[in-house]
């Protein structure tokens, strides 16, 4: 370690522990509320299948055990039964697999590779910097839907793990886009400008210095991307182009109880609330995160 | 100011190069090709007329080539023409673009009319209870996809009231109150997510204005509040709005596409999944192309409107 990152380092640990202590205490009740909703969702939609109460999703509970359709809440099925009998509340749960699955590898794809080629051009500039941007700006010509629509299209089987990757390969563009900003100003700082002098490796710089500094303000965009895929995958769905019946999935499952509406709201309701309040959530975390950021940047 | 608007145009035109290399060879991807649409279904598995007809459509041709000739056409305004109508992806265009376009402006000014003054409200509030009941709002709006808006929106005012109709569009010769009747919903249901960006950067940017010197002066000679707020604290806004609204434009053309399925709209984002699950190869290149160009050209005269009205850029010196 050089000793102008062992002394950045010395620096931050002594704030570091400060800042653990008044994580919780720095939170509104807005945002306790968003991480509470965030870790029950992913809880269940982690262990659903390990979970008694919640069901297997795709159960015809009409067919098998007489039970009607689009019935009511009741002590058994807590949000109803959709227009073929099966367990609203069970497909509520797993349909919050396919958006945190599709939500958290498109962060992964776009963290790992669209942070670290961002944080490297911005860095090392150059021709490199200028070929990798103008790619990003051919991507970005494109909005989003239309583009995912299109490439949805070439694949044949539309399982999760294919739209999974569509959207994860959609994603690294935009991180490149902000972690270049973001490593262009980081490069400009101080501590990048000490470490240079004292003679530490760019490599070494890129990696120690500079990306770590990227990275938070990349964590607070990509809680909002997050959200907005979500919705992509939800419009998605609810064209019929995610991923494909039976598997329960948010959007698809707005759609299917929308021809039902006039008889029953309720089961529209639920799925739009999941996706409202997880939507909202992440983007209550990512302004949060964003305005801690700032303020911290703004202290150093 | 010559220089930065030619090389903004180059960087436009080398920008749309790529879109269209990009497009074409997404759509090639895709499985099959037009010989199985152009090939009559008897005629398919007569190996010999297969390989000649699709010699003949120059389907055998490297992908390069075809991209060339498509391309050549392209540039033209011959976008060619849908395997299964017959129709010219130019005259689709002609057709549903004005459906399109009126969505999109009746969108965006819906979320104007409602996000300006939301914005100037919160920022004069700024920290009291009116300013936090809206940003919470726009927070919430802002997390509503568009398609849930249309679902509860049909199904409120369309089922329940009978006060607007949920779908269909209506030429705006037959009737004009048809027309506009039947636009209302689909555009509200576009408009909450942008009436909640815009109405958020308005917020922000006129709060760092109201702390600038020249308020304060404007103040101390005594002008009204409502006069300092629309004279001197919206319009710096304005240029940010500008660039924001532009954008917006652009990505709504992605969004109408949810929301003209939802609406049975003709428009262009419908003819857009219509190609895609007929597999119409030339319809889905000429679209997406379309969208592209249209998104590339609204960022570029935004550029534009930055250089016209920004003097710092005008003279380059940022």
């Amino acid at each position: 370690m050089s000793e102008a990152a062992i002394i950045e380092r010395v620096l931050e640990s002594g704030s570091a522990d400060r800042d653990e202590e008044l994580l919780f205490a720095s939170m509104s009740w807005g945002v306790r509320l968003a991480v509470g909703w965030m870790f029950i969702v992913i809880f269940l939609a982690t262990f659903a299948a390990w979970i008694p109460f919640v069901r297997d999703p795709n159960y015809l509970f009409g067919l098998f055990e007489g039970y009607d359709n689009n019935a009511g809440p009741s002590r058994k099925f807590w949000l109803g039964t959709d227009s073929i009998a099966r367990d609203n509340f069970a497909r509520l749960v797993y349909g919050a697999r396919v958006s945190l699955t599709v939500g958290s590898v498109a962060v992964a794809c776009g963290l790992v590779v669209g942070g670290f080629l961002g944080s490297l051009v911005g860095f090392y500039r150059g021709k490199a910097e200028a070929i990798t941007m103008a790619l990003v700006d051919v991507v970005l010509a494109f909005p989003g839907l239309v583009l995912l629509l299109v490439m949805v299209s070439i694949t044949q089987k539309r399982s999760l793990f294919v739209i999974s990757l569509v959207v994860g390969l959609l994603s690294i563009p935009p991180y490149t886009r902000v972690a270049r900003a973001n490593a262009l100003s980081v490069t400009n700082r101080e501590y990048v400008e000490a470490a240079r002098a004292i003679g530490t490796r760019p490599m070494r710089i890129l990696v120690r210095e500079v990306i770590p500094n990227v990275i938070p303000s990349l964590i607070a965009y990509a809680l909002i991307a997050a959200a907005f895929i979500m919705v992509l995958e939800g419009s998605l769905a609810f064209l019929g182009l995610s991923v494909q019946p039976p598997t329960a999935t948010w959007g698809q499952m707005i759609f299917q109880a929308r021809s039902d509406m006039r008889l029953s709201v309720w089961p529209v309701v639920y799925p739009s609330a999941a996706l409202v309040f997880t939507v909202l959530s992440l983007n209550i975390i990512g302004d949060w995160l964003r305005q801690r950021n700032a303020t911290r940047s703004a202290a150093i | 100011m010559q220089k930065l608007i030619a090389a903004r145009l180059l960087r436009a035109v080398a920008t749309l190069f790529a879109v269209s290399v990009l497009t074409f060879f997404m759509v090639d991807l895709l499985p099959g090709d037009l010989g199985d649409i152009l090939i009559p279904a008897e005629q398919q598995n007569d190996r010999a007329i297969v390989e000649q007809l699709r010699e003949e459509l120059g389907l055998n041709d490297p992908a390069f080539v075809r991209y060339g000739n498509w391309l050549k056409d392209a540039v033209t305004g011959d976008l060619g023409e849908s395997a299964i109508t017959r129709q010219p992806v130019s005259t689709l265009l002609s057709q549903r673009l004005p459906i399109t376009l009126q969505l999109t402006l009746f969108a965006i000014g819906f979320a104007l009319i409602f996000a300006v003054p939301l914005g100037i409200i919160s920022a004069y509030r700024q920290g009291r209870f009116s300013d936090r009941a809206i940003s919470g709002g726009l927070q919430l709006g802002l997390s509503i996809p568009n398609f849930v808006v249309g679902v509860f929106l049909i199904w409120f005012f369309a089922e329940r009231l009978g006060w607007l109709p949920a779908t269909g569009w209506t030429r705006l010769t037959e009737s004009v109150s048809g027309n506009v009747k039947g636009v209302i919903l689909p555009a509200v249901s576009l408009a909450l997510v942008d009436m909640a960006v815009f109405s958020r950067l308005i917020r922000a940017d006129m709060i760092s204005t109201l702390q600038e010197n020249y308020v304060l002066s404007a103040k101390a000679k005594g002008m009204s509040d409502r006069f300092i707020l629309a004279r001197h604290a919206l319009r710096p806004s304005s240029l940010s709005l500008i660039t924001v609204v532009g954008l917006n434009i652009g990505s709504l053309l992605g969004g109408t596409v949810v929301i003209e399925q939802l609406f049975a709209m003709g428009g262009i984002g419908r003819a857009l999944i219509d190609a895609i699950t007929k597999r119409d190869y030339v319809v889905i290149q000429g679209l997406t192309v379309f969208i592209a160009t249209v998104y590339v050209f609204i960022n570029m005269t935004v550029d534009f409107i930055y250089i016209a009205v920004d003097p710092r850029i005008r003279s380059g010196r940022t």
